[in-house]
C-alpha cells in the first residue's frame, strides 16, 4: 500500500467522488448521445436518398 | 556512510527520500521504504517516457556509496536546475503551465498504472523555458477504486490562486507566499467575485468543495468506503484541465508593461543603449544574469542571447507576463521572467524560514543588469545610493548600471507628484558612493540621450569571491 504523504483532506476526498462521478456521467451521457446523434443523422441521411 | 550534514531544506516532508549536496553537486537519496515504486517508475516506461518529452527532470544512478542513511535504496543525480523560483514569483502564464503539466502528467502516470501523491506547486521548475516536474518521488501505484490523494492539493497551489489572479486580481498571486500549501479553498471562495459560482469548473472544484472541506471538517470517514472508477479519475482531471485552461488573464493598462510606448528617449538613443550593453556585457563575461527591473526584458535578451543563463526580475505582474509569453513564443532557453521587487524581495518562508530560500540567498550572481532602475530605487523609494550600491555589491561580481540625471523626463515624472527631497541625486555623488563598494571597470555616455552607463566590479576580494562561488539550486 502506497505511503499518503500528504493529508488527502476529508472534505476533498469525499467530494472528488461526488464531482468526477457527476462529471464521468455527463461525460458518458455526452458520448452516447454524439453516438446516437451519428446514428439517426446516417439513419436519415439514408432515408432522405 | 557520512555524516548527514548538507540536507536540503525543502526536501524532508516525503521520507521516500531526500536532496543532499556533496561536493557541489546534488543528489537524491532514494529510501527504501520507495523501492517497488521507483522500480515501477522505471520499468512501467513511464520515467522513460516523461523524461524524453521533457517533462519530468532527468537523472542518473550513482554509486550507493554516497548514500547518506543507512536507509538508502539508491543514489541518484538529477540534472541541475539553472535557477530554483517558487509560484509567488511567476506570472500567471507560468503558473497555468506549470498546472496545466502537473495534470498531463497525471494522465500519463494513470496510463502506466501510476498516479501523482502530490501535487505541489513547488515541485516544478523552469528549465530551458518550460516547466518540468523536479520530484523524481512523486509517484505511486495507482490502486484501482481509489480517488486522486493530490486533489485537494492541486486545488490550493494551483486551481485557487489561477482563478483569484484571473477573476478578481492579479496581485492575489501573492497568497501562496503566505500560506506555503497554497490558498485555501474557503479564502478562495471568499475573495472570488459571485459570477464565479455561475461557472461550471470554479462552483464545483472550489466552492463547493470548501463547503464540503467545512463540511467534513471534523466527521471521520472510512477512506475505504470512498471509491471511484478509473474513468471517473480520468474525468476528473479532465474537468480540472479546461478548468485552469478556461481562466483567461491579459495585462492591460499596467504602467511598466506600456513603459517603452510611453518613453520619449529616441528609437537611436534606445539602439545605442542596447550596443553599450552588449559590449559590457561581452567585456564582463558572466556565467549566469539578474536583470533587475527588466520590464518585458528587452534588455534582458541581449545577455540571454549570448546563451547566458538569465532571470529577468520585474515588480510588475503584466510586464512579466509579457515577457514569458514571448519567451514561449520564441523558445527562448536561457530566459526566466519572475515577478520580483527588490526592494522587498521574496523572503525564506517555511520551516526555518529556509524550506523555500529568500532571492537573495539564491544569489550570488555574475552580473547584475540595473537599468533605469537608481532613479525608482534612489528618488521612487528613498533609497540612499550608499544602500544600493551595499546590496548590489554583495549580490554580483559585475554591475552594469544606468544613472538617469534629474533633468531626465522619467525622473520628472517621478519628482512632479513629491518635493525633490533629493539634493544628493546627481552624478559626482552617484560615482563617488558607488566607488566606495565598486571599481569603475568603464562609463560610457549613452549617444543622444542625458544618461550614462557603468560597468562597475564589486570590490570583494578574491578569497570572498571564491568562498561565494557556491552553485545555484
Amino acid at each position: 500500500m502506497p505511503i499518503l504523504i500528504i493529508d488527502p483532506g476529508t472534505g476533498s476526498y469525499v467530494f472528488q467522488v461526488i464531482i468526477a462521478t457527476f462529471v464521468a456521467v455527463s461525460v458518458a451521457v455526452k458520448i452516447y448521445w454524439n453516438k446516437i446523434k451519428g446514428f439517426l443523422g446516417r439513419l436519415f441521411s439514408k432515408k432522405g436518398r | 556512510m557520512t555524516e548527514p550534514t548538507d540536507f536540503v531544506p525543502g526536501s524532508f516532508r516525503d521520507p521516500s527520500g531526500f536532496l543532499f549536496w556533496l561536493e557541489k553537486q546534488l543528489y537524491r537519496q532514494v529510501n527504501g521504504s520507495y523501492r517497488e515504486q521507483y522500480d515501477r517508475l522505471l520499468a512501467s516506461g513511464l520515467y522513460e517516457q516523461l523524461r524524453s518529452n521533457g517533462s519530468l527532470i532527468a537523472h542518473e544512478e550513482c554509486d550507493i556509496t554516497l548514500a547518506r542513511t543507512p536507509a538508502a535504496y539508491k543514489v541518484i543525480r538529477p540534472e541541475r536546475v539553472p535557477f530554483v523560483s517558487y509560484p509567488y514569483e511567476w506570472c500567471f502564464s507560468q503558473l497555468q503551465d506549470a498546472a496545466l503539466l502537473t495534470l498531463r502528467i497525471q494522465k500519463t502516470a494513470l496510463a502506466h498504472g501510476m498516479s501523482l501523491k502530490d501535487a505541489s506547486a513547488y515541485n516544478i521548475q523552469f528549465v530551458k523555458g518550460k516547466p518540468v516536474l523536479i520530484d523524481t518521488l512523486s509517484f505511486e501505484k495507482y490502486l484501482p477504486g481509489r480517488p486522486w490523494v493530490a486533489y485537494r492539493q492541486f486545488c490550493q497551489h494551483f486551481l485557487a490562486p489561477l482563478a483569484l489572479m484571473a477573476c478578481r486580481d492579479i496581485r492575489l498571486g501573492q497568497l501562496t507566499r503566505i500560506h506555503l500549501d497554497g490558498v485555501p479553498l474557503d479564502l478562495a471562495s471568499r475573495l472570488l467575485p459571485v459570477k464565479t459560482r455561475l461557472k461550471c469548473s470554479l462552483l464545483s472544484h472550489i466552492h463547493l468543495h470548501a463547503r464540503s472541506q467545512k463540511h467534513y471538517q471534523d466527521k471521520p470517514v472510512r477512506r475505504s468506503q470512498r471509491q471511484m472508477s478509473h474513468f471517473a479519475l480520468l474525468a476528473l482531471i479532465h474537468s480540472l484541465e479546461a478548468a485552469v485552461a478556461g481562466l483567461r488573464w491579459r495585462p492591460r493598462g499596467s504602467e511598466w508593461a506600456e513603459y517603452y510606448d510611453r518613453t520619449n528617449y529616441s528609437g537611436q538613443a534606445s539602439d545605442n543603449k542596447k550596443w553599450l550593453v552588449a559590449k559590457f556585457l561581452r567585456q564582463a563575461d558572466p556565467r549566469h544574469v539578474w536583470d533587475i527591473g527588466a520590464n518585458t526584458g528587452v534588455f534582458s535578451r541581449l545577455a540571454a542571447e549570448l546563451g547566458i543563463p538569465t532571470v529577468a526580475l520585474d515588480i510588475d505582474a503584466a510586464a512579466v507576463e509579457k515577457n514569458y509569453l514571448q519567451c514561449r513564443r520564441e523558445g527562448a532557453q536561457f530566459l526566466l521572467p519572475l515577478v520580483g521587487d527588490i526592494t522587498n524581495p521574496s523572503p525564506g518562508i517555511g520551516w526555518g524560514n529556509e524550506e523555500r530560500t529568500s532571492l537573495l540567498q539564491r544569489g550570488p550572481v555574475d552580473l547584475i543588469l540595473a537599468l533605469a532602475l537608481v532613479h525608482h530605487l534612489a528618488i521612487g523609494n528613498n533609497l540612499p545610493f550608499d544602500k544600493i550600491a551595499g546590496l548590489f555589491s554583495r549580490l554580483a561580481d559585475f554591475l552594469i548600471i544606468e544613472f538617469i540625471p534629474k533633468s531626465d523626463s522619467q525622473v520628472q515624472r517621478l519628482l512632479a507628484t513629491r518635493e525633490d527631497v533629493f539634493p544628493a541625486y546627481d552624478a559626482g555623488t552617484f560615482e563617488e558612493e558607488f566607488s566606495r563598494f565598486f571599481h569603475i571597470v568603464g562609463s560610457e555616455k549613452i549617444p543622444e540621450s542625458q544618461r550614462v552607463l557603468y560597468l562597475l566590479r564589486s570590490r570583494i576580494t578574491e578569497k570572498q569571491a571564491e568562498a561565494r562561488a557556491i552553485p545555484q539550486d
